[in-house]
């Protein structure tokens, strides 16, 4: 089954880039490409202007799936680890001067899990256990991090601690981010751009500067700034979910993704 | 899920209920055939237990030559199958080749087979460990094999978006998340391996020690209190060895997937 269909999108270097759009317009399947889990059959895909495989390979793809995938058996620290353990060349292969990956212990308890170092994932609950999925990836101090809905299994409270630590995390190691969400608001909020798709077969059909200013936060948030872009994202998936629902020959066409995290 | 304790009478009352019917039938029984004169039916109860304790060392030692050999066999053909089901996990065009091998394996009876391994390998210990081992391989392969299939999806694309190498997703990963798998095929495959073993020692004729050639020569002798007590002892021995599993089993699981059961 073709999964993308005229994908062309430039993601800028550091930048906070969510993708939305309705379930199976294929925003999962884009961020596997980008993380190289999956081989387009057409298009290229870059990552930092090299193939995803050869990112991957030198530990630049940093990624946060929907399930926090830890491994039952390893600790907090362990987990969080697990990247540094994993593919040793490409540690060896980081170029003299080029920063290492940042300290573990330090990344996790930034996120406020410095209390529970030596627990086991079983011991944590939803939102502590994604925290610690968050730390494995920003520690690596990858190129690109990429989140598949990582927060669409907690409660609305703890989505929004994470949200506010996902942040700080991104503005001590600056890193493109490609955030994968159902939620418009999440988008705005976190986001310089959001990449508004369609589908099947995915396509996308528009790309939204949130010119926002940040902290977007308390006081500092223009509620109707905020909403504006909201609504303006609502009235494109509602179109476009009719376009693809109405005629369903539409998008149809050569698989082509093309994505670039410049 | 309520805790089920072994000293809470809901636990084992019913148990014993049902072994002490078991027993007064059988005593019921056996004392009406013996007062019709038909004693080569079944023994009494008593006489069964009374040939235990007469010659405990003997029923001991005998228990040990069979224990060891299924012991042997499950420890040779577990990790055959344990090596055999990592490297077909990691070669599928391999695993379409041998596992059609191993499914007919799997429905020979390997009693059929028996004799051929005395004849390759001698009347010792060799043929029964290698019967044993037979028996226990095929459910291992598969229940380990699917285990090794299984690690979650979303751990996996971790270790894939990080290029681990296939040696360190199967160390890391995929070993680990099998273990609860090989802990299922082992409470299977421990009681069989006694029958693997018992089997065995029925075919390899001339061997002098071991439960099942202690139940041939007696059954060949018609002494039934022998035979019985064989048979008793066997089963107490796959009860204990299920109890083992078992313990280990809890020890393992709650480090390797806690929140199982």
């Amino acid at each position: 089954m073709q999964a993308l269909a005229g994908v062309d999108l430039d993601v800028r270097q550091g930048s906070f880039t969510s993708l939305i759009g309705p379930s199976g317009c294929g925003k999962s399947t884009l961020l596997r490409a980008v993380a190289g889990l999956e081989e387009p059959d057409g298009g290229s895909v870059a990552v930092c202007g090299r193939p995803p495989s050869a990112a991957a390979a030198d530990k630049q793809v940093g990624l946060v799936p929907q399930t926090p995938a830890l491994l039952p058996w390893l600790t907090v620290r362990a987990n969080a680890e697990l990247p540094q353990r994993v593919n040793r060349r490409a540690d060896r292969r980081r170029a003299a001067g080029a920063p290492g990956p940042s300290d573990v212990v330090g990344v996790l308890q930034e996120v406020g899990l410095g209390a529970v170092l030596d627990a086991y994932p079983h011991e944590l609950s939803g939102g502590m256990q994604q925290r610690v999925a968050l730390a494995r990836a920003v520690a690596m101090r990858p190129g690109v991090l990429l989140l598949d809905e990582p927060f669409s299994a907690v409660d609305e409270i703890t989505r929004e601690a994470l949200r506010r630590q996902l942040l700080a995390l991104w503005e001590h190691v600056p890193t493109t981010v490609l955030f994968v969400t159902h939620s418009v608001r999440e988008a705005v909020l976190l986001s310089d751009v959001v990449v508004v798709m369609a589908g099947p077969p995915g396509r996308v059909v528009d790309v939204v500067e949130v010119g926002l200013p940040r902290p977007r936060a308390g006081e500092h948030l223009d509620e109707r700034a905020l909403h504006a872009v909201e609504d303006r994202l609502r009235a494109e998936l509602s179109a476009a979910w009719a376009a693809t629902h109405a005629d369903p020959a539409a998008g149809t066409g050569r698989a082509a993704g093309r994505e670039r995290g410049a | 899920m309520s805790p089920h304790r072994w000293w809470h009478p809901a636990t084992w009352l019913p148990a014993a209920v049902a072994l002490a019917l078991l027993a007064t039938a059988w005593q019921l029984l056996a004392t009406s055939l013996a007062a019709r004169g038909e004693t080569y039916l079944l023994p009494l109860p008593a006489d069964v237990l009374t040939e235990l304790g007469g010659s405990p060392g003997r029923y001991l030692s005998d228990a040990w030559t069979t224990l060891s050999t299924a012991l042997l066999g499950v420890a040779v053909g577990g990790a055959l199958a344990v090596a055999l089901a990592v490297v077909l996990s990691e070669v599928p065009l391999l695993a379409r080749a041998v596992m059609p091998l191993a499914v007919v394996l799997n429905t020979t009876p390997v009693v059929a087979l028996a004799p051929a391994l005395v004849v390759a390998f001698g009347f010792g210990r060799t043929p029964k460990v290698v019967v044993t081992a037979i028996v226990v391989l095929f459910p291992v392969l598969v229940t380990v094999m699917s285990g090794l299939r299984a690690a979650p999806p979303d751990a996996l694309a971790v270790l894939r978006s990080l290029r681990a190498s296939r040696l360190e997703v199967l160390r890391r990963l995929r070993l680990p998340a099998a273990l609860p798998s090989l802990f299922t095929a082992l409470r299977v495959v421990l009681p069989l391996s006694v029958v693997g073993a018992v089997v065995a020692e029925f075919v390899a004729a001339g061997s002098s020690a071991g439960l099942g050639t202690l139940i041939t020569t007696s059954a060949a002798n018609y002494q039934l209190a022998p035979v019985y007590a064989a048979i008793l002892v066997l089963a107490l021995m796959g009860v204990l060895l299920l109890g083992a599993v078992v313990a280990v089993e809890r020890r393992v699981l709650a480090r390797y997937a806690p929140g199982r059961r």
